[in-house]
């Protein structure tokens, strides 16, 4: 594949100079599709969710026939429900497993499977890093994406030409933003996410609502946008809309009606008021076509209707509104109806014939990412590391309450000496510092919750793999972490005077380091087990708890059950290690007064031994290496436990789609309209937790 | 509801006046084919009690606002005019839209109308609620906020009680408490889903247009003359925001007045509008009928083309946006710009909002407002006094404790995923330190094992955090528009976390207590079980001061956090600082506990 260079000339035109003699005879459409580039046609395209446990089965969308060619934009329009989105993931390959398409989707004529590389799906939600600036995100992910072979200045420029394309050139420097950082607009954001799937040149543009959310100049700007893309890069692009305003309608050029997964019109976008008109149903001079076609078929209108009926307000207004005559259900049939033989479809069925006929250039698929493993680890680590030095409540705030707790626990225990009961007061500032300051990291989950979003988007789009992602965030945190435990270890080292030496306080500093470590591994691993915030929470809290029990700090590990808590638990948890370790470090050596004046001083290994029951036998750098295991394995149990979430996804979603379907069900009112049901995950969310979405204030602002 | 204010005497002078003056408005509108003055059978069953009374006046509210500018002072120290010199009205009968691109003060003229400005914001110019200086402000009003803050774990017929018996007299019976209710479901068109939870995030609910209507649903059951929404259409689809729209023209034609703000209405849902008032950058560009709005674009040199939406149109016209991103595409790419034949793509969006604004100072609407405007000041009519509750404390300290209850009860994740966790930790700290014994190592394990279960078990109530953020909104909502005091709502919150937190600290006491096999006896056990739930009410209590003054949630969790392992440290510490902690509480029920 070539880069830069590539917009205007539409690509592959030699091929196709042969046949320009007897373009004269084909249609407008199949003139562009011979253009070359990607031409998408569909026939008789039908997905059915087969029913199961005495449900029946569902059509989702049937009988539909379309075509998508290069220069053109195409907008699935409908209501709520329609089959818009199962269009659109059906002619993507992205339908659930268990959904059964029947029809025919072609390539450029030829059956394929359409992978990454000649496709580009943009989703509803933009998941971006908010601290990074635009330019930064398309360069990171152009780093991610392009061949490790091309120079710096060629990835540059294939960033400049995106960035100019999508006319993101001016906030190019600013900061997309997040929850404390003001940022671009939805607009720009939009078009950002769609400048990250045109990075890599595809063909054919997939995009789900990409309006969804923007104000009428916004939606207007990424919609032009699109066309511009189209003309002059040659691209095909397919996209469903909600409810366009008049501006952005009329820059669509062909459009696809639904309703209940019936095709109501396909065909070129100007045309379509004069289809209503034939019907029937002439779209009123001072209205939006768009929003008269939604009105006509949209049959949540005939609910509207009856609640109004049975509320006392209905009186003389009836008048108002001609369709209120008609129910919208048989409006809609009357149009299904007139459509299926009208000279509209036969235009659509003899244009997907000639493109058909036309022998494309079919182009080698890109799977995936075509970068070399260390350039994505150098550049995801790079990119992390950004993120978290700018996210404030990544790790900045933490560190700011870690010192505070350092500067507590340093005047708790000030000046800490060797009388006797100093030494019960040593150990519990050990067991304070490994238990304690290690809890705080559930106080970074928020943020670690918004990257993973953003790594399940790339993973999905196979950006990168698992093992780069996983060793990039334990080196990019590596810093952060060391400098938490560096500031909050000398602060407390110096203030409670542990034993002087350097060597002691650097593995007081290790120790703590290890153990805030192995805590992020573990809750990354619980985020990754976890749906939603709150539960991660409260179960990290949870396991974080039983883990510090288990430690040697709150019963001596000798006293520990030995069943279960002893011999799995309190090995595979860092907190025992990290105290063995901490307690060795402080009292080998020392000496402490006795209980009663006149009896021999205590020395620290009599204490290590005889009080606190452990043992000897190996050093204290073999417990801080057992730290350094447990990270590994932690780090590897996140590891599988991703991998094995990617394998197991496909029957999750499956059960998913099986469990929001009988949910619907219940749901009084959508028992009437289950047939329109939606089967995507996008339109079903439940209202999400305010901290979900954006990290409310519970205040008014 | 009305109230007559000031002497008897004046009362009936005052009733005199305005019965005539019902009369004139009556005739007025006659033309206008509302019935101004005729109440929804429904309405009028909430002023029988007081109509019997006293005399019933002209209940409508006619707003007019003249030359309000509305400054604010950023944080820089410069200010900023936010409206300039707005002139306008709203009457019975009649539904306003405020329209404007965003940014161009709709929210801010609605909040002005509303009373409700944010504190570094200084109104100019008059509002006047029938002729008279409006205080609109802690529920004589009603307004609508965009987002619904509801309690999602209720239904729609439970939400609309419990707002109802929040409210309305203590002494109106139950049975017309119930009908208004059931009236005002019917009123909203939500018979449908009246039996349905509202939704939160693990129980799927009612749409969003739903959700919207009872929203609504909350702000009318007190019959308000005077309505506010700011933008009720935003986020729904056509068809519920042609429900709600329709919704509110009747609402309207029940002889109430209604002023909403709207983004962007679909061509079905503008035409419901009675009144537009059209704001650019803080200044009219048009206010007048909604139907006459076409003719005024079309003389001032701006028609609308055929199959185009009016407003799509109007904010075609007013959105400076499209100016940036017309430049933003003109530099970036080969534009071609097909549709010259549209005037709007020959000359700026700002010039053509200049000239649009011009033309409306020197039109005829302008002059009929100006004129209308001043009649309504002359006449002076009655003071409404609506909203606000009229329940009793003690009746809303009781509805806020039941509501808050069952609230607590569904919602998973604010005591019962907690309860799980709870039972599960302490199953293992039961199992660590199984039957400890009187050894001399158990000296030592004994006060770990307390001091565990008290720091633990407490540092847990952060777990319900978030849900107690969702709580804080719903009080913020009705807080703002009165319909509760701060007092019942503490003392409401206290009542009905009691149940779960003694369930909480028993079970877990319990379990932890005999497994362990601490000091044998009734009253000892007693004491531990009371010691916990003590310490767990006071970290509870710490969190919701921490939610009322963090404002952010992530902030709040952390800091909560690190207040509470300081004040969880076990041990003994300097007098200095640490013993004067005010949260000292918590350890000492530790250290009492470690003491018998």
């Amino acid at each position: 594949m070539e880069y830069g260079g590539r917009e205007g000339g539409g690509g592959g035109g030699g091929m196709n100079g042969g046949r320009a003699a007897w373009a004269g005879a084909l249609s407008p459409a199949a003139r562009y599709a011979e253009s070359g580039g990607a031409s998408l046609t569909w026939e008789n395209l039908t997905a059915v969710l087969p029913g199961s446990g005495g449900r029946a089965t569902k059509k989702l969308v049937q009988g539909l026939y379309g075509y998508a060619v290069p220069g053109r934009v195409v907008a699935i329009m409908g209501p709520s429900g329609s089959g818009k989105s199962t269009l659109l993931d059906a002619l993507s390959g992205r339908l659930a497993k268990n959904v059964v398409l029947t029809g025919k989707v072609l390539l450029n004529g030829k059956k394929r499977r359409l992978d990454y590389g000649v496709l580009a799906y943009v989703t509803q939600e933009n998941v971006l890093l908010g601290t990074l600036t635009v330019r930064e995100t398309v360069t990171y992910s152009a780093l991610l994406r392009l061949p490790s072979s091309m120079s710096k200045s060629e990835v540059r420029r294939v960033v400049d030409d995106t960035l100019d394309e999508m006319g993101l050139r001016e906030c190019a420097d600013r900061n997309i933003g997040n929850w404390h950082l003001r940022g671009i607009s939805g607009g720009e954001k939009k078009r950002l996410s769609i400048a990250l799937e045109i990075l890599t040149r595809p063909r054919l543009l997939f995009l789900d609502e990409p309006t969804s959310g923007l104000d009428s100049a916004a939606a207007f700007s990424v919609i032009e946008t699109l066309r511009q893309l189209a003309l002059d890069g040659g691209r095909t692009i397919v996209s469903s809309v909600h409810q366009p305003s008049s501006e952005v309608f009329a820059l669509f050029d062909d459009l696809c009606l639904l309703s209940s997964g019936e095709c109501v019109y396909y065909g070129d976008a100007k045309l379509a008021p004069q289809f209503f008109a034939e019907t029937g149903f002439p779209c009123p001079s001072r209205r939006n076509p768009s929003d008269h076609f939604l009105r006509c078929v949209n049959a949540d209108f005939d609910d509207v209707a009856a609640a109004m009926k049975g509320s006392m307000k209905l009186r003389a207004e009836a008048d108002l509104d001609p369709l209120l005559k008609y129910s919208t259900s048989e409006i809609r049939e009357r149009l299904v109806d007139k459509y299926r033989i009208s000279e509209y479809a036969m235009m659509v069925r003899n244009t997907i014939q000639e493109i058909t006929k036309i022998e494309g250039v079919v182009e080698e698929a890109v799977k995936g990412s075509q970068a070399s493993w260390c350039k994505q680890l150098t550049t995801l680590t790079k990119r992390s590391f950004t993120n978290m030095s700018r996210d404030f409540g990544y790790y900045w705030l933490r560190i700011v309450i870690y010192i505070l707790m350092a500067l507590c626990l340093g005047t708790i225990y000030y000046d800490v000496g060797t009388g006797y009961s100093a030494i019960q007061a040593r150990a519990s500032c050990g067991g304070f510092v490994s238990g304690f300051m290690t809890f705080m990291s559930i106080g970074g989950f928020p943020s670690f919750i918004e990257e993973m979003k953003v790594f399940t988007l790339e993973r999905q789009n196979g950006h990168y793999g698992v093992a780069a992602y996983i060793i990039s965030n334990f080196l990019s945190s590596m810093p952060f972490l060391l400098a938490v435990s560096w500031a909050s270890a000398s602060i407390t080292y110096w203030m409670v005077k542990f034993r002087p030496g350097f060597s002691y306080f650097a593995f007081f500093a290790l120790n703590l380091y290890g153990g805030v470590s192995v805590i992020e591994s573990l809750m990354m691993i619980i985020s990754a087990l976890v749906p939603n915030f709150l539960m991660g929470l409260v179960l990290g809290a949870g396991v974080i708890g039983i883990m510090m029990l288990t430690s040697g700090f709150f019963r001596l590990l000798p006293e520990l059950p030995k069943i279960f808590w002893r011999y799995p638990v309190s090995y595979i948890v860092y907190g025992s290690w990290g105290l063995k370790g901490a307690y060795k470090n402080d009292l080998i050596g020392l000496e402490f007064e006795p209980m009663m004046p006149g009896q021999p001083k205590l020395t620290g290994e009599y204490i290590i031994t005889k009080m606190m029951g452990l043992s000897l036998s190996h050093s204290k750098w073999l417990d801080l290496a057992m730290i350094f295991v447990l990270l590994f394995a932690y780090r590897l149990t996140f590891f599988l436990v991703l991998k094995v979430k990617e394998a197991a996804a496909p029957y999750l979603r499956v059960a998913y789609t099986r469990f929001t379907i009988k949910r619907l069900e219940r749901r009084a009112s959508f028992r009437k309209t289950l047939a329109m049901t939606s089967l995507s995950k996008r339109h079903n969310q439940p209202h999400p937790m305010a901290i979900q979405e954006g990290l409310n204030s519970p205040l008014p602002y | 509801m009305m109230k007559k204010h000031g002497g008897v005497a004046a009362a009936a002078a005052a009733a005199g006046k305005v019965k005539a003056e019902l009369e004139d408005v009556g005739k007025a509108a006659g033309g206008a084919g509302a019935a101004v003055v005729a109440l929804s059978p429904l309405s009028e069953t909430l002023w029988r009690d007081k109509a019997a009374a006293e005399f019933l006046g002209d209940v409508s509210a006619r707003l007019a606002w003249r030359d309000l500018t509305v400054t604010v002072v950023l944080s820089t120290g410069d200010t900023q005019d936010v409206l300039q010199g707005l002139t306008g009205y709203a009457e019975p009968g009649t539904i306003t839209a405020l329209m404007g691109p965003s940014g161009s003060g709709k929210s801010t003229l609605l909040d002005a109308l509303a009373g409700r400005l944010a504190a570094n914001a200084f109104l100019d110019g008059t509002v006047l609620l029938n002729g008279r200086k409006a205080n609109l402000s802690f529920g004589a009003a009603a307004y609508v906020t965009q987002d619904d803050n509801l309690i999602g774990t209720l239904t729609v017929r439970e939400t609309i009680s419990y707002s109802a018996r929040l409210r309305l007299p203590d002494k109106m019976p139950m049975e017309e408490k119930r009908a208004l209710v059931d009236g005002t479901i019917v009123e909203m068109g939500l018979q449908d889903c009246a039996d349905t939870v509202v939704g939160n995030w693990h129980l799927r609910g009612i749409s969003g247009g739903e959700k919207r209507r009872v929203s609504i649903a909350l702000e009318i059951l007190m019959r308000p003359r005077l309505l506010f929404l700011d933008e009720p259409t935003s986020g729904l689809d056509s068809a519920s925001a042609f429900f709600v729209t329709q919704t509110l023209r009747g609402l309207a034609r029940d002889g109430r007045t209604v002023i909403a703000s709207i983004h962007q209405p679909s061509s079905e849902v503008f035409e419901l509008f009675d009144r537009l008032y059209l704001l650019s950058g803080g200044r009219t560009v048009y206010f007048g009928q909604a139907s006459e709005a076409c003719e005024f674009f079309a003389q001032a040199g701006f028609p609308c083309p055929p199959m185009r939406n009016p407003s799509d149109h109007f904010l075609r016209c007013i959105n400076a946006d499209f100016d940036k991103v017309k430049a933003t595409l003109k530099g970036s790419m080969k534009t071609r710009f097909e549709r010259s034949d549209d005037p709007l793509d020959r000359i700026m969006t700002s010039e053509a909002i200049r000239s649009l604004i011009t033309y409306y100072q020197h039109s005829q609407y302008y002059f009929t407002a100006q004129q209308k405007v001043n009649e309504m000041a002359r006449v002076k009519g009655t003071v409404l006094d609506a909203g606000g509750s009229q329940a009793s404390f003690g009746m809303q300290a009781f509805t806020l404790t039941k509501r808050s209850f069952i609230n607590m009860s569904r919602d998973f994740g604010y005591y019962w995923l907690r309860l799980i966790i709870y039972i599960v930790v302490t199953v293992c700290i039961g199992t660590i330190y199984l039957n400890v014994g009187t050894r001399y190592s158990s000296i030592l394990a004994r006060g770990a094992c307390a001091s565990f279960v008290f720091g633990f078990v407490t540092f847990m109530s952060i777990g319900g955090f978030p849900s107690f953020v969702e709580d804080m909104k719903v009080f913020q909502r009705e807080r703002l528009n009165g319909h509760y005091g701060v007092l019942a709502f503490v003392v409401s919150n206290t009542l009905s976390a009691m149940p779960f937190l003694i369930l909480i600290t028993f079970i877990s006491g319990t379990l932890c207590y005999f497994m362990v096999r601490l000091h044998p006896g009734f009253v000892h056990y007693l004491f531990f079980v009371l010691c916990l739930y003590a310490s767990v009410t006071v970290v509870e209590s710490l969190m919701m001061a921490i939610a009322s003054v963090i404002p952010n949630f992530l902030m709040g969790i952390i800091i909560g956090a690190g207040i509470q392992v300081t004040s969880i440290h076990p041990n003994c510490m300097p007098n200095l600082i640490h013993r004067s902690q005010p949260l000292f509480a918590v350890m000492q029920c530790s250290q009492t506990k470690i003491k018998f």
